[in-house]
């Protein structure tokens, strides 16, 4: 929304008092009670209620707004609201803001009510409340609001009364033609009411997604994408954006993060995850965000003695590869002895940065690596590090060696010990482009922008990527496919990995399955579905899946050799018109073979065999 | 279709003033002399299936959706119904593909089961809501015909009766219908009362339905509030009063979309739930 310049009614009488108010008694702070302020609900009845004024937005046609006595659905009066072609050189949009000098009270209520009609059928862009000159902490609004020429009640419940003990913003809204040509729109009756017709649904930040970030120490991020959603008198789900400032939040490590009443979270460590909820009224919002990582073992010392080529894990003790080492604007680098092979860097060779008196304050060391770090597994990178200081920032900056600096990620992380070796973990999730091969690590010491060099040598070593990265897939990989020893199981890769004269992959609404209609009895293996696979002797294996038919049938379901003497271990299960999940647990007690499989055979009667969802795991 | 309530209660109230005053609509007064002959209270655990003693599951799509061109496919899988844990049954309509049907839901029915003719009848439900979403806890004639044949002890609807004890519009969630069909009122002619809550809906929460059916009028309460009668004399001239020829079964669904309701819409909420905390039945001792 664009800055508001234009003021229409402002109730200049009503400042003046309230300065002089002000002035002529100052508050006693020990007898100080807390404010209460009208609860008065009405917003636009007949004329503007107590209090309101009415303000365009600058760029809009800041005279689109008029109250019309022709017009109305009740009473004497009804706003009116011209809204302008979009070509009007004096503003191509309506827009506006109805607000109280005084805040109102409106915790007595759940929903602002009013009816609108319009010229021509329209869909009115945005229209809320909690809208002001001062901010937008309670901003709230439905876009894309359905208007007929018709009168017809609207209504935009309160996300979370309980927070509007002093709110000015009363109503807000703002319109584009749709199809660029001025046309009327009214607005009558306007009001906060509370009804017990609208039942609250649910509620969301971050529109919903489980977010992960990796934050910096000290960063701050703001929880935004926030709404609720109502089941409405005629049986609607309605959406409400809903300003974060409405929800209630917490965090499940304050040490890592903190979150306040605004949404706004605020990186206190690294060492941990913190997940920031919330909940709206006593709805726990869909959506978080998670900061942080894992608490890691402490990682061992690296020993790169007989690497083939340096690249990751780099511990620089090697005497036969050549570390391709650079120190820039004044850091003086060099792998050496461990000056302090104690504590938990025991190890010979380090590499030793010294940030020259009068260095620039990104004065640094770049090691150039054979081959691009692995990030497959995890995201995190831990050194360990010797520092003459604590609380001075480390930067560590990742790039491609081709590229140079517009490949390049960069995290701080701070040196807590002096002179004793200690662990920096760094976490990149979320930072990295998987399109780019990091084949180049640089190290800041000190990193404090226009702070030169004062002549202190720094050392780090055992440069590793750490951590099984939970936080970096979101908890849910979707699905327990890594246990599943087969592929293709829910049939969702279509015509691939199964076999037998019953495969046969259709699908219906998103979903695909394996739909086999046998028309004539015979033998049972006479109708197969097979996927292939190796089978231990003496395991026991957990066979799961779906399956239904169009009437009652049987289906033999198993595993056993694919070869001579063809030998299985099967269980038959009776199907209905209804998807039943099985779940057989199998022995292979007297057969194994690298050549077997997982059978499903349904010759022996007539009928469909749905089947679907196919999983083997190894008990 | 709503029958005449004001020329009844007028009928009534002078009939009450003769007798007392003991069956003015509004009133809380009921049958006496009631006796408990059956109930599911549905206790069990979260994800349990209901008592099979008691009810049978209606699966599919029926003919025609169920004679109605409602949309969902029944099943009996626990995500349609089963046990809250809380001494609920739920049965939920989800809007999802499922053997053709772009939703599925559940109804149940105590057909062969519990049966019974005359006496009290009652459920305490939260009910669903959402446009397109049609509750109902009603009642049909034992001997009904589920597949044409010439067994003359079998008897099509509407002629084997059928007693609705509520079903709602998912979009007037206010608004709670009691109904009778039978031959010359069935459907759209129903003979029909409803009650309509002031600023609440029947979605909100708990709401106890009830009728109490007597050889010559059928009472409807909710929350122990009588608000309609429909009595013999209220069906059509030379149409049958088809309720005193044999015991009723008792039926709980969640229909999405249909005749009755029209059709949901992509804002239509779902899931739905229907929350059945207890269904009992009383016989009359008199």
């Amino acid at each position: 929304m664009k800055k508001i310049l234009t003021i229409k009614n402002i109730s200049y009488l009503l400042t003046t008092f309230f300065v002089v108010l002000n002035y002529g008694c100052a508050p006693d702070e020990d007898n100080l009670q807390e404010a209460t302020f009208p609860n008065n609900g009405d917003v636009f009845i007949d004329t503007f209620s107590t209090g309101l004024e009415y303000a365009a937005f600058g760029d809009s046609k800041v005279t689109a707004f008029d109250v019309d006595t022709d017009v109305v659905f009740e009473g004497s009066a009804a706003m009116r609201f011209d809204i302008p072609n979009t070509t009007d050189p004096e503003g191509g949009y309506a827009g506006g803001i109805f607000t109280t000098a005084i805040g109102r009270d409106l915790t007595d209520y759940n929903v602002l009510s009013f009816y609108a009609r319009a010229s021509r059928g329209e869909i009115v862009d945005q229209i809320g409340f909690g809208l002001t000159f001062q901010g937008e902490v309670y901003r709230t609004q439905v876009n894309n609001l359905e208007v007929g020429t018709g009168w017809q009640q609207y209504f935009i419940p309160i996300p979370n009364a309980a927070k509007l003990t002093e709110e000015s913003g009363m109503f807000w809204y703002a319109e584009a033609s749709n199809n660029g040509e001025s046309y009327q729109l009214w607005i009558d009756e306007v009001k906060f009411e509370n009804l017990n017709t609208i039942l609250p649904l649910s509620a969301a930040i971050l529109e919903g997604q489980d977010q992960v970030t990796s934050a910096t120490v000290g960063n701050q991020v703001a929880i935004t994408g926030g709404y609720s959603t109502f089941n409405m008198p005629n049986g609607i789900e309605q959406r409400v954006e809903s300003a974060s400032a409405y929800f209630d939040y917490n965090s499940t490590n304050e040490t890592v993060a903190t979150v306040n009443d605004l949404g706004v979270v605020t990186v206190n460590g690294s060492n941990g995850v913190a997940t920031i909820t919330a909940t709206l009224n006593d709805i726990n919002a869909q959506g978080s965000l998670s900061i942080g990582m894992e608490e890691l073992p402490p990682t061992p010392n690296v020993d790169d003695s007989n690497a083939a080529q340096v690249t990751f894990p780099v511990g620089f003790e090697s005497t036969s590869l050549v570390y391709d080492i650079i120190g820039f604007e004044g850091a003086a680098s060099a792998v050496e002895g461990n000056p302090s092979a104690t504590g938990i860097n025991p190890t010979q060779t380090v590499l030793r940065t010294t940030k020259t008196v009068g260095a620039q304050f990104f004065a640094g060391t770049l090691l150039n690596l054979d081959a691009p770090i692995d990030f497959s597994a995890s995201e995190i990178i831990s050194i360990k590090t010797l520092s003459p200081k604590a609380d001075i920032p480390v930067r560590m900056a990742l790039e491609n060696q081709a590229i140079g600096g517009d490949s390049q990620v960069v995290l701080d992380i701070n040196t807590t010990t002096v002179n004793e070796w200690e662990e920096l973990l760094f976490n990149f999730t979320g930072q990295l482009d998987p399109s780019i091969n990091y084949d180049r690590i640089i190290l800041f010491f000190e990193f404090i922008p226009d702070l030169q060099g004062d002549g202190s040598t720094y050392y780090y070593d055992d440069l590793i990527v750490v951590g099984s990265d939970p936080v970096n897939d979101g908890g849910d990989t979707g699905g327990n496919t890594g246990d599943n020893l087969l592929s293709n199981g829910d049939f969702e890769s279509g015509m691939v990995d199964w076999f037998g004269n019953a495969f046969n992959v259709q699908e219906d609404g998103g979903n695909s399955f394996n739909f086999a209609n046998v028309m004539v009895a015979g033998n049972a293996f006479d109708v197969n579905l097979s996927q292939g696979l190796e089978i231990t002797q003496g395991a026991t294996y957990t066979l799961t899946f779906d399956a239904s038919s169009d009437g009652d049938r049987t289906l033999i379901a198993g595993i056993g050799l694919n070869e001579a003497p063809f030998e299985a271990v099967i269980e038959t299960v009776n199907l209905t018109t209804t998807t039943q999940t099985f779940t057989l647990t199998l022995e292979a007690s007297t057969f194994g073979s690298s050549n077997s499989r997982v059978l499903f055979d349904m010759g022996a009667e007539t009928g469909v065999v749905v089947i679907d969802n196919v999983s083997l795991v190894l008990n | 279709m709503k029958n005449n309530i004001i020329v009844i209660t007028a009928t009534l109230c002078v009939l009450a003033i003769i007798l007392a005053c003991t069956d003015d609509e509004g009133s809380n007064v009921g049958l006496s002399n009631l006796t408990l002959v059956f109930e599911d209270e549905f206790n069990g655990e979260a994800g349990a299936s209901i008592n099979t003693d008691n009810w049978n599951f209606d699966i599919g799509t029926g003919s025609n959706g169920w004679g109605n061109n409602e949309l969902q496919y029944y099943t009996d899988r626990p995500e349609n119904v089963s046990l809250d844990g809380a001494g609920n049954m739920i049965i939920t309509a989800r809007r999802e593909t499922f053997q053709g049907s772009p939703f599925t839901s559940a109804r149940i029915n105590t057909k062969d089961k519990v049966e019974q003719q005359y006496g009290r009848f009652e459920a305490r439900i939260k009910m669903p809501g959402g446009r397109g979403i049609w509750p109902a806890f009603w009642m049909l004639g034992s001997n009904i015909e589920t597949q044409a044949d010439n067994d003359p002890a079998t008897v099509q609807w509407p002629f084997v009766g059928e007693i609705d004890i509520t079903e709602m519009r998912g979009q007037e969630p206010e608004i709670t219908l009691g109904s009778i069909h039978g031959p010359g009122y069935s459907g759209g002619n129903a003979i029909s009362g409803s009650y309509t809550l002031e600023d609440d809906r029947f979605d909100a929460d708990f709401h106890e339905y009830a009728i109490e059916w007597t050889p010559t009028y059928i009472d409807y309460f909710i929350d122990g509030i009588r608000f309609n009668r429909i009595a013999k004399e209220d069906i059509p001239q030379d149409a049958d009063w088809v309720f005193d020829d044999q015991p009723f079964f008792m039926l709980l669904n969640v229909a999405v979309g249909g005749n009755f309701v029209g059709f949901p819409v992509d804002t239509t909420p779902l899931p739905q739930q229907m929350v059945v905390d207890y269904v009992r039945i009383y016989s009359t001792n008199d």
